[in-house]
């Protein structure tokens, strides 16, 4: 395997010559990107596919196709030059997405190489629903550096650790390895606070996901475990679901069964952009207003973008830390 | 059409037809099960308490499982009996909504609505997926009869390449809208989300089940050919568009409210034909009770393999169906009545 991953990059270092060296007139052009090119001064990065990289220092055109990456990015001040389509309702912070200034690059599980490949650029970031050997092998025919900046977890504890090591990864490319390391020390202890506050409640916690009329929950196994391993919230006693990524489908007898204290509801229709019935709206019903949470009001919609499209940002973190305290 | 049993297809059947112990058998295991089936759920309510229930479970059985049992009861029979009909119609047991765009069209339709109402309520979303799922089932009729070989197997396989397509275009256009995700949820049918207050349009399906009754023996007349039942004094093309109305109202109705259930058209009534026989006045009580059986089964099993969590209907239906149905094509193959 590690053989295999030799043979691609070196097949990319080639590549990536004959670019360069075709290239180059152009990037001579523009003036100021000729030290990428040149590579006066890189930096080793090990990316989530285990592959060490050398990235040019602050790179000229930066391609990215995932909203954790854009949105970590833009809390160190850095804009992109290419984002992927915001079909999605984007938060504030990225309103300079949303006009159609910057360049799109296709989906986010779908990149349109094609376009990207037209933009040449110096830097290429895929991650979370791009971030696959499939789509790494396709990016290193188009651009010499190539990162995948997934945050992968086993449990999750993980989900902290791995997001701050990208969030100071990401910080370190563009020299603000400093910025980055103070906003994640500040998010950590955060977390940790509201963490004990939550937990000094003892109540219960379920967290899940409405779309389309269907409830899903999510248990403290799954990509939602952050509630309980970081936040703080016991969870209800139901049986673990080892299906970690997309919830199990629930009637809503259990939320009688289970009665959470506290309900937070991931609106996946207002998440993805679509006009479906609002999950509040589905969960308005005589079984869920008999759990102790709807008596004590404390059913709580997240910010879908911060928990379900881009999960491991500085400003995700700090929207999910709001969420939380809401709900204490 | 007073003797509904001179109307005999020409086909050979290895039963002595439908007799009332049949009805009545039929009936009382439905009845059966559909009381064991209220004791099964998420919550604690079991069957023990069912004879004696404390207000909790009272609250719980009436939002959620008696509700629940009805919208399977009503899906499950309405779906078999519009692909009873659909067989009678073409003269061809492979033919069934799902196997004949009736569906698809339908989902296409909740995509169009979604699209262009989003958010709308329930009953405008019907509208458009019964309209769709009428101009859908309409365009396959009319590719049936250019079709030369009109016999089993490759009248199913038109049928499913032309839903093929009818799938292709509602997933290009859900890509293009980002919706790709629902498109899961309104082709895996699923009773999970069903609460009193959220099934009721299901109904319609017992309305137009009624009409379906009433015009069975002339679906199979007109079946047999344009000049055989014009002959016999049928108008062939209002009898055509009534069943044509009869099963797509049916299969949209249910495919909204719950989802598609793959295979189930298909599959329930011909087993009962198999066994029962031909006669579809006859035959058609049986369908319904035993498609609403079958479709009771799968979503117990659904609620019992990962209680309390849930599998949607459709994931066992599916299973179940397609070897059923695999059966259906191997013992046709053989040579067996078709």
């Amino acid at each position: 395997m590690n053989l295999r991953h030799h043979a691609v990059a070196a097949t990319a270092l080639t590549a990536a010559l004959t670019l360069s060296a075709c290239g180059g007139g152009s990037s001579a052009d523009d003036g100021g990107g000729d030290a990428a090119a040149a590579g006066a001064e890189t930096i080793s990065i090990t990316d989530a596919q285990g592959r060490s990289v050398d990235v040019p220092v602050d790179p000229e055109t930066v391609v990215v196709t995932d909203w954790s990456v854009i949105r970590t990015l833009g809390d160190l001040g850095i804009e992109v030059d290419a984002a992927p389509t915001a079909n999605i309702d984007l938060p504030d912070d990225l309103a300079a997405y949303v006009d159609g200034d910057i360049p799109t690059v296709g989906t986010l599980q779908e990149p349109d190489y094609e376009a990207i490949n037209e933009l040449e650029p110096d830097l290429i970031i895929i991650a979370g629903r791009s971030g696959n050997p499939e789509i790494l092998a396709e990016m290193e025919k188009i651009s010499p550096v190539v990162l995948d900046m997934s945050v992968r977890y086993e449990e999750p504890s993980g989900q902290l650790t791995v997001t701050e090591e990208r969030v100071v990864q990401l910080g370190s490319i563009f020299a603000k390895e400093t910025e980055a390391q103070e906003q994640m020390d500040e998010i950590m202890a955060q977390v940790e606070e509201v963490g004990t506050a939550a937990a000094e409640t003892g109540d219960t916690a379920l967290f899940v996901q409405v779309s389309g009329g269907t409830a899903s929950a999510y248990g403290p196994g799954s990509r939602f475990g952050i509630v309980y391993d970081a936040f703080g919230y016991a969870d209800t006693g139901a049986p673990v679901d080892e299906e970690g990524s997309h919830g199990q489908e629930i009637s809503q007898e259990f939320f009688t069964e289970f009665n959470p204290d506290v309900l937070l509801v991931l609106d996946r229709a207002a998440a993805i952009g679509a006009d479906e019935a609002p999950a509040l709206e589905v969960l308005n019903n005589d079984l869920v207003n008999t759990t102790s949470a709807a008596t004590n009001d404390k059913i709580h919609v997240v910010d879908g973008f911060s928990w379900y499209i881009a999960n491991a940002s500085p400003s995700s973190l700090r929207q999910m830390i709001a969420d939380i305290e809401a709900t204490l | 059409m007073t003797a509904p049993t001179t109307t005999h297809p020409a086909r050979t059947t290895r039963s002595g037809g439908v007799r009332p112990v049949h009805l009545w058998l039929g009936a009382g295991v439905l009845a059966v099960g559909s009381y064991l089936s209220l004791g099964v759920g998420a919550s604690s309510v079991g069957v023990v308490d069912l004879l004696n229930p404390s207000p909790e479970a009272w609250h719980i059985l009436t939002t959620s499982r008696i509700p629940r049992l009805i919208a399977i009861l009503l899906a499950g029979a309405s779906l078999s009996v519009a692909g009873l009909i659909m067989q009678r119609i073409t003269a061809n047991r492979f033919v069934s909504p799902s196997t004949s765009g009736t569906v698809e069209a339908a989902v296409l339709g909740i995509l169009i609505a979604t699209m262009f109402f989003g958010g709308t309520s329930l009953i405008v979303k019907m509208g458009i997926a019964i309209v769709t799922a009428i101009a859908g089932t309409l365009i396959f009729l009319q590719m049936l009869q250019r079709i030369q070989h009109r016999e089993g197997i490759v009248v199913a396989l038109v049928g499913l390449m032309y839903g093929g397509v009818l799938a292709a275009i509602t997933t290009f256009v859900a890509y293009q809208r980002d919706l790709i995700q629902y498109l899961d949820i309104w082709t895996t049918g699923s009773f999970s989300s069903v609460l009193e207050g959220r099934y009721e349009p299901l109904y319609i399906v017992l309305v137009v089940g009624i009409i379906g009754y009433v015009f069975a023996d002339k679906f199979t007349v007109i079946g047999m050919g344009e000049s055989f039942a014009t002959n016999l004094g049928l108008n062939y093309q209002r009898i055509l568009y009534i069943g044509l109305i009869v099963v797509s109202v049916m299969a949209a109705v249910v495919v909204v409210v719950v989802g598609a259930i793959p295979f189930l058209g298909l599959i329930v009534p011909n087993v009962v034909t198999l066994l029962l026989g031909d006669n579809i006045k006859k035959v058609l009580p049986l369908t319904a009770l035993a498609g609403a059986g079958f479709v009771l089964a799968c979503d117990v099993a659904g609620r019992v393999i990962i209680h309390p969590y849930e599998l949607p209907v459709a994931t066992i239906a599916g299973a179940i169906g397609g070897v059923v149905f695999i059966w259906l094509i191997l013992r046709s193959a053989k040579g067996a009545s078709v």
